[in-house]
């Protein structure tokens, strides 16, 4: 057998697993709101089918687990009326064992986690529904019991008798299936196996050979039939057309109607070309907010606060980069609503049960991601003077409410006097902050005292094409991302202030905004190009351009030598060694076919703080 | 792994090609694709060296002028663009001529070779005693993707 094959095999089943995790973990969180005959039977079917389809691969020691935690589920299942948040509990624990366990593989094919603890209440469970004179145990349970007893035995000649590629395949074919007879049936030959004590050693032996290869299961994920179907038909039109225009060429009749409608089709079609590949990118949130509802619940039951958690627009899509990288971050926020937002359950007798909304909706801007809650809010108060104290703010600034509101955002705030082990573990609000930043969002905070606290976070929907805005310094073009600038102002139009040693500063409606020159960060290239034989025009009618961007509270103005233009451009990757070149976010190709890097004024804007801070302290 | 550990003990197939008068070979496994110079965007902040970008189909390449860098005079453009897959992603070196593919058994390089050469000494892997030349045989696959590229000089952003 070969390990490639192999590979797929596992990165499939692995794929499947982490997909029937999610819907387990759904399962569970719907049956805590509605302990329904129907949710039951979805668990009980997720977890048989996990079970099933890791013993086809030989990953006994997952399947057994995967199988103790299916006993109790049938135990439910027969009698839901036995259901309760502590047997929920359970599952949910086992449900994120198991999650972890299913990655873990995926980097270490050999993986065993200590399994011990969990086992030990799902049993208690189990046996106390059992005391409680419901059915007779399982007799697999005892089965499974006797092989995890038996040590797996050093078993070279057992490599053998690992199941073929052709079995796993039939098996997982039929597992894929919806037909379950079938698959049961399956299950039913590797129940059937005469010697319980066989597979582990035949596990131990398939995981180490997987082991051995040194690639790991690819990751996927899942696109819509259709879909692929329509960029087989646009590919197909487009190189139909293409075809006409080379025809013409050969003939020397480019100009003609025929070519001439030609391009302008090839145009339209790689448009949509470009807009269908970025939609394969694009994932509902709906799995994004079901992991904040998990997170959110478990902190709650910690904290022993009854909070319901309602969803809402989990069908708006997001790049699949933007989902992952916004995760941790809004799990923050989650923890932060439960355990500041909401109070304690006994001071809150009056305002009847706590709840969180998750919502998303589809914006101009990209897609806004709330999450609100309605608990004590935030007093202004408290936070203004908080942030005087910690000298974050001076005790005259004048902010309004948004603004102060913002603070929390600050680095080093953190309202809370005990520390907990929920939030505030020194991670505060500011990373939040700057992982929204970093993608390119924003964040913004409503509070009304009494009444909750709404986190509203902007994500662009996607990361490869955004709008920037072309520049010229010295005789290089570079390209500016649009979102990264607060306006646009011409030099001349302003006031410049006297600033002796400070540099250059301009008064901008009254405030006084230091003036960078681009070209000092990135300086021109004076050397005779041969190739790039540009004039550089002095219009000096043209005004001076400046970029004013702001960072914080500090705003910050850079002057360039011409603005050319404004057009969407499509970042590509660059290597690692053109990366780690400091001052650029990317590179593009620009209009005239020509590379052009990415400038990252943030981190422009950066470096002038830090020198001037050093310079004041 | 650089690719002529995966062929030690057997023939491998080089690249030879020409920087000035002297003839080095790399192993072809390496080399993605030989293409004409197209004009580079000159970059600042950088090393001398380093001759700016490309666009390869879409690909921004960074180009390096293995003249500059093996210490030639570079009067006239160079010749031919090899592009290097490296660990690191795509690189362009500039060289003077591409010469041919040539077999080159594993006994007759000396892989510790002890001249003195214009070439950084942790580019060259070995020298290959061919009938009528000797060939240095440099591994740029390895080395131009660890480049370090950036120079900043007196530019404000060297405060970052």
């Amino acid at each position: 057998m070969s390990d490639s094959i192999d590979q797929e095999i596992l990165g499939l089943l692995l794929d499947e697993a982490s997909e029937a995790m999610q819907e387990w973990e759904q399962s569970c969180l719907l049956l805590e709101k509605d302990p329904s005959q129907s949710n039951l039977d979805a668990l009980f079917r997720v977890a048989h089918n996990v079970k099933g389809a890791s013993r086809s691969v030989g990953l006994m020691d997952l399947g057994s687990f995967v199988h103790k935690a299916e006993d109790l589920i049938n135990l439910l299942k027969n009698d839901p009326s036995l259901v309760n948040s502590e047997r929920i509990g359970v599952l949910l624990d086992s449900q994120s064992l198991l999650n972890d366990w299913i990655e873990t593989l995926r980097e270490d094919a050999s993986y065993i986690p200590d399994t011990s603890k969990l086992e030990a209440s799902i049993m208690k469970a189990i046996e106390a529904i059992q005391a409680g004179g419901a059915s007779a145990p399982a007799l697999e349970d005892e089965v499974s019991a006797v092989k995890e007893n038996v040590s797996p035995a050093p078993a070279d000649d057992q490599s053998d008798r690992f199941p073929s590629v052709e079995e796993i395949q039939a098996q997982l074919a039929m597992e894929s299936s919806n037909e379950k007879k079938a698959s049961e049936e399956v299950l039913q030959v590797v129940k059937e196996e005469p010697k319980p004590a066989a597979p582990a050693p035949k596990a131990k032996k398939a995981v180490e050979k997987k082991r051995d290869s040194a690639s790991r299961p690819d990751k996927t994920i899942r696109v819509s039939a259709a879909k692929l179907d329509e960029l087989m038909q646009l590919i197909g039109e487009l190189s139909i057309h293409q075809s006409i225009v080379t025809h013409s060429k050969q003939r020397g009749e480019l100009e003609t109607e025929v070519c001439g409608n030609a391009i302008y089709l090839s145009n339209k079609i790689t448009k949509d070309l470009q807009n269908l590949t970025l939609s394969l990118r694009m994932q509902p949130v709906a799995g994004l907010f079901q992991r904040l509802e998990r997170v959110g619940r478990d902190v709650a039951k910690a904290q022993e606060k009854d909070i319901n958690f309602n969803l809402e627009g989990t069908e708006v899509s997001l790049d699949k980069t933007v989902i992952e990288r916004v995760t941790d971050p809004l799990i923050h926020v989650i923890r932060n609503a439960v355990d500041h937002g909401v109070e304690d359950n006994d001071q809150r007798a009056d305002k009847g049960k706590a709840s969180i909304t998750i919502a998303a909706h589809q914006d101009a801007g990209g897609v806004v991601i709330t999450v609100k809650d309605d608990g004590k809010g935030i007093d202004p108060e408290v936070i203004f003077s908080k942030a005087v104290q910690k000298g974050l703010i001076s005790a005259d600034a004048d902010l309004t409410k948004r603004e102060i509101n913002g603070l929390i955002l600050l680095p080093g705030f953190s309202t809370r006097e005990v520390v907990t082990d929920i939030s505030g573990r020194g991670v505060g609000m500011d990373v939040v902050k700057q992982a929204v930043d970093e993608l390119g969002g924003t964040i913004e905070i409503d509070s009304e005292l009494g009444k909750g606290t709404g986190f509203r976070i902007t994500l662009p929907t996607n990361l490869s094409i955004i709008d920037a805005l072309v520049v010229k310094i010295g005789r290089s073009n570079y390209a500016v991302p649009m979102k990264e600038l607060v306006e646009i102002i011409d030099l001349t139009e302003h006031k410049l202030e006297n600033s002796g040693s400070e540099g250059k500063m301009i008064n901008l409606r009254e405030v006084i905004v230091p003036v960078e020159n681009l070209v000092e960060y990135l300086p021109a290239i004076l050397e005779e190009d041969d190739f790039n034989k540009v004039n550089l025009e002095n219009d000096s009618n043209a005004g001076t351009p400046a970029l004013v961007v702001q960072d914080g509270a500090h705003q910050l103005a850079f002057e360039v030598d011409h603005i050319l233009g404004q057009q969407q451009i499509v970042v590509r990757p660059l290597s690692e060694q053109l990366a780690s070149l400091p001052g650029y976010s990317g590179g593009t190709i620009l209009g005239n076919g020509e590379p052009g890097m990415i400038v990252n004024l943030s981190q422009m804007t950066k470096s002038y703080l830090k020198r001037t801070k050093r310079k004041g302290a | 792994m650089s690719e002529t550990d995966v062929v030690s003990g057997a023939e491998a197939r080089y690249l030879l090609f020409k920087v000035g008068e002297e003839v080095y070979g790399t192993p072809l496994l390496g080399v993605r694709e030989v293409v004409e110079p197209q004009p580079c965007k000159k970059m600042p902040n950088t090393v001398k060296h380093f001759k700016g970008l490309i666009n390869i189909r879409g690909e921004i390449v960074g180009v390096i002028d293995l003249r500059t860098r093996f210490n030639q005079e570079d009067k006239v453009e160079g010749k031919a663009l090899i592009v290097f897959d490296t660990d690191a992603g795509a690189v362009g070196a500039l060289v003077d001529q591409v010469d041919s593919v040539i077999a080159i058994g594993d006994d007759v390089i000396d892989r510790n070779p002890n001249v003195g050469s214009m070439v950084p000494i942790e580019y060259v892997v070995g020298i290959a005693k061919l009938e009528k030349l000797l060939v240095s045989l440099i591994d740029l696959n390895k080395t131009l993707g660890t480049e370090e590229l950036s120079q900043l000089r007196s530019t404000k952003l060297s405060a970052a």
